[in-house]
Parts: structure tokens; sequence; C-alpha cells
């Protein structure tokens, strides 16, 4: 993980807290309408991936779990993990691309609702990636993956080499010798693992991507719904298909690529066809990149003109991030795939506790908060959801006041809590576990292991129903948080609308 | 900045650290363990762990030597993620603070 060379040290601190009656006031306790949907506060568990999933992409015991847990704090609203629309293997994420999928994702919705008592909004992240390798052994890339070309000949200076002597004699080179050869591409895929792009043409599916994509989505959308969720987030954001094309580093000729107003063009007609499909009252919003923080990528501005883009085609919200990208991502171990959150760009996806002068928490604020101020001038009120490093009231309420965003959206803490929600709007804000932000979490999803949080993986393992990974040594998810005993129950039912109303 | 595994470590590696690392990103000698400065993420979950005290932050001071050591060896040693039980003497050696002299190089036994 890349660290700023700063290395300043931030403390998370659990800020001002508020009285229930302050809390039953607040922004952040008040309802909001979005789309067609009510939500009952404007707290947000943003898409995070857990590794749950079975390696055929379907539902499990432990997703559910997971996603009850969180429903158990009543945020208004939580985003399921990324979630693939084609119908193809990728490992323990979850898939939308088959109606067989739709079962355990109804098992998931209905699971949700029960836990939150009705009071949380369900969500589902819609992604699409391309196909990335892991790094291979340089012998076996020269021997096997690489294509031969004619250009290999002529640098080695005998046109007339059969492929295996071209092979042969490449494998002799040293390192220096072999990127003097290979042209800038096969050096990208020998170092870091091939890796599609939304630019590589000459491939028929790549190609294809704008017709091919929109209807992908629209029926992950169509299933979205079938299955219960309240509405769908697009993946717009990271190192992935949608942002690709988004990005300033998309050169497409076919009208798709180039100057913004063509880059946005697909996403918007994957807008169009999931709302074509789902109808005009279903909640679609989208998650994207207020800044892709890397060189010759997109910027602010780019945002700016994209947001005004979506709200113009009835996004019901727009939800920012930055960074995580491929472009700066470390280079992986043979063996290993590259990974879009192991560089700067990613380090603003994700910052962690030691950072640069601007620290880990908040990093997206001012970026949102100018995106939402273009989307307002333009004459829309579409929602916006700002989430990186939030982390206490003070914070929180501070997004909303000052004009940032409409909802507050925070991840990593409400990971380190699910109840912090609970606890805040039941006067128990003092109870609240402040996350670390040591990306002990992230560490474990880029291991691909089961995600759990440092401050609770270890607590009361031998707890009756404590469900613990496969080597008995973490819990997947929080322990239980009883409230305190002169808590009143009624506050479990008390929204926003009724300060004061105590049993 | 990383954490290091220090000379406290030598001849106790008690392995109670390598349960805990989110990247596994311990390696283990003879008779001391050390950590991988390019795979550590430095959550600094591993140091209150150790029960001597032996996992510092690569900032504390006069720690060099073993920022070299734990750079070195961890690219030569194997690879270890569960505990171990300790040997017989490490009991003993917890309390000798110079113990430099007795590092081996040598992976750990086994591998």
């Amino acid at each position: 993980m890349w660290r700023p060379p700063q290395r300043i040290r931030f403390e998370p601190a659990p800020g001002r807290i508020p009285t229930i009656e302050e809390a039953a006031r607040s922004r952040l306790f008040s309802p909001l309408a979005v789309g067609n949907v009510s939500l009952r506060q404007r707290t947000w568990v943003p898409a995070m991936v857990p590794w749950r999933a079975t390696d055929d992409g379907f539902v499990t015991a432990e997703v559910i779990d997971w996603y009850a847990r969180f429903a158990v704090g009543r945020p208004g609203a939580i985003v399921v993990e990324a979630t693939g629309i084609r119908d193809v293997p990728s490992g323990p994420l979850l898939r939308i691309g088959h109606d067989r999928f739709v079962p355990g994702l109804q098992r998931l919705t209905a699971a949700v609702d029960e836990a939150s008592g009705g009071h949380t909004k369900l969500f589902i992240q819609l992604i699409d990636f391309l196909a990335i390798r892991r790094r291979p052994e340089r012998s076996k890339f020269l021997q096997q993956h690489l294509r031969i070309t004619d250009l290999h000949r002529r640098a080695l200076g005998d046109c007339n080499l059969g492929d295996g002597e071209v092979r042969t004699r490449l494998t002799t080179l040293d390192d220096s010798e072999l990127a003097r050869i290979l042209s800038p591409q096969e050096l990208q895929s020998l170092r870091f693992g091939h890796r599609e792009r939304v630019t590589d043409m000459e491939i028929p599916h790549i190609r294809d991507l704008p017709a091919v994509v929109p209807p992908l989505f629209a029926d992950a959308a169509l299933r979205a719904k079938a299955a219960g969720f309240d509405g769908v987030e697009l993946h717009f954001a990271h190192a992935y298909t949608m942002a690709s094309f988004l990005s300033r580093t998309n050169t497409r000729e076919d009208g798709y690529g180039g100057v913004r107003e063509q880059r946005v063009r697909l996403p918007l007609e994957v807008l169009a066809a999931v709302r074509a499909r789902v109808g005009p009252d279903y909640v679609v919003g989208c998650r994207y990149l207020a800044d892709e923080c890397i060189d010759g990528g997109s910027t602010l501005d780019d945002a700016m003109f994209f947001g005004v883009a979506f709200a113009r085609a009835n996004m019901d919200f727009i939800s920012t991030s930055r960074g995580g990208k491929f472009d700066d991502a470390k280079q992986p171990n043979i063996g290993a795939a590259a990974y879009p959150y192991t560089g700067p760009s990613g380090y603003e996806c994700m910052p962690q506790y030691i950072s640069d002068e601007r620290g880990p928490f908040g990093r997206n604020r001012e970026p949102t908060a100018q995106i939402r101020r273009a989307i307002r001038e333009a004459g829309f009120d579409t929602t916006l959801i700002c989430s990186g490093g939030v982390h206490n009231f003070e914070m929180a309420e501070g997004l909303l006041a000052d004009g940032t965003c409409d909802v507050v959206g925070a991840a990593r803490q409400s990971l380190a809590d699910p109840d912090w929600f609970l606890k805040i709007s039941h006067g128990e804000g003092s109870a609240v576990r402040t996350c670390s932000y040591n990306n002990y979490c992230e560490a474990l999803d880029q291991k691909h292991k089961p995600v759990t949080c440092q401050l609770w993986d270890r607590e009361k393992l031998d707890v009756p129903g404590a469900t613990l990974t496969e080597d008995g040594k973490r819990r997947l998810t929080a322990p239980p948080w009883q409230p305190s005993e002169d808590a009143r129950p009624g506050v479990f039912a008390q929204t926003a609308k009724q300060p004061g109303s105590d049993p | 900045m990383t954490f290091v595994v220090t000379e406290a470590c030598i001849k106790c590696k008690y392995t109670d650290c390598v349960e805990v690392c989110p990247v596994d990103c311990f390696y283990e000698g003879e008779n001391m363990l050390v950590i991988d400065p390019d795979q550590c993420i430095d959550c600094g979950v591993c140091e209150p762990e150790c029960p001597i005290d032996a996992i510092k932050a690569d900032t504390e001071a006069c720690i060099e030597h073993w920022i070299e050591i734990n750079a070195a060896f961890s690219k030569a040693w194997p690879n270890i993620s569960s505990k171990k039980p300790p040997g017989a003497e490490a009991l003993d050696w917890e309390s000798i603070a110079a113990k430099r002299e007795y590092f081996s190089a040598k992976p750990a036994a086994g591998s």
C-alpha cells in the first residue's frame, strides 16, 4: 500500500457527542426523499466487498449475516457490494448476470428488511469489469503468452527467425535489452499481468462494448428490482469499465472517447437503458469519481460536467469517490493480479491514518461540494452522497450543514461500528467504536480474505451464535450491542420527525 | 514507516504476532522473526501482541540495525502465518536484553 511520504499520523476522534434531543433535531437524522424512496435518515453505508459469496457468485449465509449486521444499526441506506452483471466466473464476488442469482438476493433483501425493522433502504451496486490476468513468470510469458511479431524479429536483427527461436532469444536477454524490444503494452503485461483496456479496439468484444454493456446493466437492474432491492447504484467509479469510458485516458475514436461529451455518452446510454427497463419510479443512482487522481486522468472539472449530465438525465442519486485506478497500482508479485488500491490514486480512495497535511478525513469533501454546487446551479436537486473518512457525528453533520452533500456515507466507520448511527440517535454516542483507519480491513480485502475489523474480530469468539472465519481466528460480524439499562426502548422506533417523543 | 522485529525476539520467538497480521508478512528464522517492510501496511496490530515488546516502529531511535535485518532476512526466510509453541528456553531468554550476538541467519528448521 502506498502512503504519502510526509507520513503524518492522524488520530480519529469521536468529536462532540450530541444528546438524544440534539441528534433528533439534526440534519443527519432527518429524512430525505431519494427518487421514489424515502430515507429515514441521511446515513449511508457505501458498497464494500467482504469476500463472502461463493466462487459461483451466489449469496451465502455469511453474505446475509454481513448485511443484516449493518441493518441492525438502521442506517438510512446500505449499498450491497459491487455485483457482476455478466454471467461469467469472477471468483467470490456477488453476481446478478442471470436469473438463477435472484432467489439468493431475495433472501438478502428480506433479511435486511427484517433486521432493520423496515428502516433501512437497500440498494445494490452493479458493476462491469474487463479481464485482468495475474503477473506471469518471465519465462512463461516469453515462451507462451507473448504473441511474436515481425517487430520482435526486426529488433533481433533477423527477419527469418521462427517463433520458437525468437522466444528462445528473448528469454536469454537481460531486462533492459528486453525492455527495448517489447512494446510498452507488452512490457506492461510482463511486469503487471495482461489487462484489457477500453481502448483495445482490435479486440472485438472491447470494440463492441457500447452495444453490449447497456442491455447487461438493464437486465441486471431488472433482476435487482425483482429481488426486492429499493434501487440500483451503477458503478461508474475506480478502475472498471464505465469509469474507463469516463476517463481522460479514453482515446476511443468511435464516438465514445476523446472529448468529455463523448466519454460520458456510454454511461448515459447505460442509464437510459436501465431506466427504460425498470421504469420511471425505480431508484437509479451511480457512484463515480470526483477526481481520478492519476497523471493525465479526469479532474474535478470533468467530474462537474459529468455530474450535471447525470443529473440532467434523471439520475436519482450521485455518490462520489476518488482515485482507485490501475494506472498507478503497485507491481504485483508473480502469480498475483494488480490491484487498483495500491498506488497513490488508491490512497486517495481509501486513505490510511498515516497521511499528508490534508489528512485521511474528508479528502473528497471540497470536490463533492463543487459538484453539488454545479448541479444545483444547473437547476437540479439530485441527491449527492459524500464519503471518505467520515467517523463521527460532528463531521457528518458538518458535511450536511455546509452544503457538501445531502447524505453522508461512511464505510470503514460503519464496519468498525455498525451500530454507530443507532448509538448516536440513542444518546449513547460515547459508546461508539471509532475506526482507527489502519486499513487492516483493506489489507484483508487485498489478500482476498473475508473482511473484518481489527477492533472487534477477536472479541467474544466463544459467544454462542458467533460465526468465525474458517481458521477459527476471527469473528465475521461485529458483536451485538446492548443499549445501556436506562435506555428507553421507544428510541429505536423514534424518527427525527418526532423530537422528544419519549415513551 | 513499517514495524520491525528487534533484538528481544531472539531465542524467544513467541509468534503471537503472526496470527494477527492481515497481510501475512512475518518470516521465520532459526531463532527470531522478521517483518517484510515491502508487505507491512503499518496497521500496527502486531505491536501489542508481542509479550516481550520486540516489535517497534521503524521510526524509533537506534534500531537501524534491525531495520536492515528485517529487510534482508524477510527475503530469505520462510513465511510464517500460524502460531507455534515457543522453545523450551524462551522464558529464560526473556529477561536478557543483549542478545544480538546470538542472532542466527539460518532459516527456521525444517525449511
